[in-house]
């Protein structure tokens, strides 16, 4: 570039001018478009083509070709001339033609001959001191043809332009890395959200699991506790039981005797009568303790019994006879039995499981209502769900029907075991117990029986 | 002692339970309500020595004791005399192993607590009563065996005189 000290002062700023407005664009076909419109325009030539080597093939390709008046220009290829290009990429240096008809030694089927050009320029574009591309210009005007200092200027311009490129090309190198990147974050938060949700499910399971395995766990020694505190208190009960009838019969022997004797029977006789009336008390609170032993000793070991095959519509429709006091009148009963299969089981037990749902559905109902029984045979079990359209469950308590000794009902009206032994009895059956239950609209009980 | 004797004499029965309320309970019951001669103990070798030395119609035995249990106990009663009726008193938990065993050891009946005081009324009246109905076909059949002894000899005379 032994021509640059002839750049003079205006073509100076303008190529300030030039390197501000082309470092502008980072779009790097919006830059090249510029940069040729400018070329074209600083040199007043008639068409320009600005060719970039391609980094695969190593071939200087056509990027644009752009008229004097801005336009594209279609066919390209054919308006280049590839012996001048060639002679650039070559030797890498800058080529200028000022006048190409009077060029000696020129062959006369040359492009750029047949196509009347006047004159040619071409500077190679560098980044970091290679050759990257090169803008050709051409003219066919006689009156406008290239100069010597046109060669230096456009040099200069073309070292802005080989920056301008290098940076819009590092550009879209970064924004590429960025969007691959971006998708590869994409990608990988999806990935992750896969496993996470994978991971949830997994320990809700095992968060059920361990739900499950506590509450029995929960249920066999609660079982021994309570089939040794029913043991221990027996002993005292028996004594108790025994006293009472005693004690009646003294107040009676005692009465009899006063009567024999002849005794003034006044005082006596209602001191006997206070005794005869408290024995009576006794007797009802020690049927009362009796009761709950027994409760308590379904609960803890369920009594032995025959284990057979059989019909649990007729269970269903046993108990429903058996509830008919609770339901009278103001229940309508609604069966929608299905097909299923007899079952081999311990028939009395789940006949109390059917009971225990019942009397809870009746008495959630408050008022008229109604209570569906739906059976159905579903994937080798056989399910049976209760519902009721009575208050529902509270959510908070929902989790704790099945504990022992829970209940809401009142003082001496509920036990608290009548749900916890259903779902012992149905574990022990190798099934489940499910509920589903909202304030209000009522609450359904689902038992899964397998069928064996 | 002869059975005859036996039979006469106050009918005596022996109740046996570690827990001295159940004890209490039963015999002021059977002191009302019977004739009977009681007797407790709250230990099972106690009522043992006692068994051997003293008549005993009837033995009422807790199932779950210290040092052995209520069928150990009534079966080394029925060694020291198998006319003894034998009732044992279990509570929920042991009941299935106590009618298990009722064949085994040769039991009169079961009683469960909380016991009902009729019930256990009608099983000491019943067992005494197939007591003494033993001890009745036990003198007959002595007397029937006697009896036949004396017709042998009779018959063995008979043969000798006309011989």
């Amino acid at each position: 570039m032994s021509e640059q000290p002839n750049i003079t002062y205006p073509q100076l700023i303008t190529l300030y001018e030039v390197s501000r407005k082309i470092n502008s664009k980072l779009n790097l076909p919006e830059l090249l478009d510029e940069t040729m419109d400018l070329a074209i325009e600083l040199l007043h030539a008639e068409k320009g083509v600005l060719l970039l080597r391609n980094k695969t093939t190593g071939e200087l390709e056509m990027k644009v070709a752009r008229a004097m008046d801005k336009s594209r220009i279609a066919d390209a290829v054919a308006l280049v001339s590839r012996t001048v290009v060639r002679k650039v990429e070559s030797g890498g240096q800058s080529l200028l033609m000022q006048n190409v008809p009077d060029s000696p030694g020129l062959n006369p089927n040359m492009s750029l001959i047949r196509r009347k050009i006047k004159s040619v320029i071409c500077v190679p574009l560098r980044s970091r001191e290679k050759l990257v591309g090169c803008i050709y210009l051409d003219t066919t005007d006689k009156q406008h043809f290239f100069k010597t200092e046109d060669l230096a200027f456009l040099e200069g311009f073309a070292n802005l332009a080989g920056i301008a490129v290098e940076n819009a090309r590092n550009y879209r190198q970064v924004e590429e890395v960025n969007r691959n990147l971006e998708s590869l974050v994409d990608e990988r938060t999806q990935e992750v959200q896969a496993k996470h949700n994978e991971l949830q499910s997994a320990y809700d399971q095992l968060k059920d699991t361990q739900m499950q395995l506590l509450r029995s766990e929960k249920m066999a020694s609660l079982g021994m506790l309570v089939a040794g505190i029913a043991h221990e208190i027996n002993t005292p009960l028996g004594a108790i039981n025994s006293n009472t009838d005693t004690f009646s019969r003294c107040c009676g022997k005692l009465r009899d005797s006063i009567q024999d004797c002849g005794l003034e029977q006044g005082a006596n006789a209602k001191t006997i009568d206070v005794l005869d009336n408290l024995s009576k008390v006794n007797v009802t609170a020690v049927e009362r303790i009796t009761k709950i032993v027994k409760t308590l000793r379904n609960f803890a070991r369920l009594d032995e019994e025959d284990y057979k095959q059989v019909d649990l519509h007729e269970g269903l429709d046993t108990t429903l006879t058996l509830t008919a006091h609770l339901s009278r009148a103001r229940i309508n009963c609604v069966k929608k039995y299905g097909k299923i299969p007899q079952l081999t089981c311990y028939a009395g037990q789940l006949n109390q499981v059917f009971m225990n749902i019942l009397v809870n559905s009746c008495q959630a109902i408050e008022g008229m209502g109604a209570i569906t029984i739906e059976t159905s045979h579903k994937d080798g079990a056989i399910v049976i769900a209760i519902s009721d359209t009575g208050i529902g469950i509270a959510k908070e308590n929902l989790d704790r029907i099945f504990d022992p000794g829970f209940t809401t009902k009142g003082v001496g009206v509920g036990t608290g075991l009548g749900l916890s032994i259903s779902y012992r009895i149905v574990e022990e059956h190798g099934g489940r117990i499910e509920v589903e239950s909202r304030i209000g609209k009522g609450t359904t009980f689902t038992i899964y029986l397998p069928v064996k | 002692m002869t059975t005859n004797s036996n039979i006469e004499s106050t009918l005596r029965v022996m109740v046996v339970d570690d827990e001295e309320m159940v004890l209490t309970s039963v015999r002021s019951f059977l002191e009302l309500e019977t004739e009977y001669d009681i007797v407790t103990f709250t230990d099972s070798e106690e009522a043992l020595s006692y068994v051997r030395v003293n008549k005993v119609d009837l033995v009422i035995s807790d199932y779950l004791m210290p040092k052995m249990n209520g069928l150990e106990f009534l079966a080394k009663v029925k060694e020291v005399d198998p006319q003894i009726t034998r009732v044992i008193l279990t509570g929920y938990a042991d009941k299935e192993n106590a009618i298990k065993a009722i064949n085994d050891v040769g039991l009169f009946q079961y009683l469960q607590k909380p016991w009902d005081n009729d019930d256990l009324k009608i099983v000491v009246r019943n067992g005494l009563e197939k007591r003494r109905l033993m001890a009745e076909l036990e003198q007959k059949a002595g007397e029937i065996q006697k009896a036949y002894g004396d017709l042998q000899g009779l018959h063995r005379e008979i043969l000798k005189a006309f011989a």
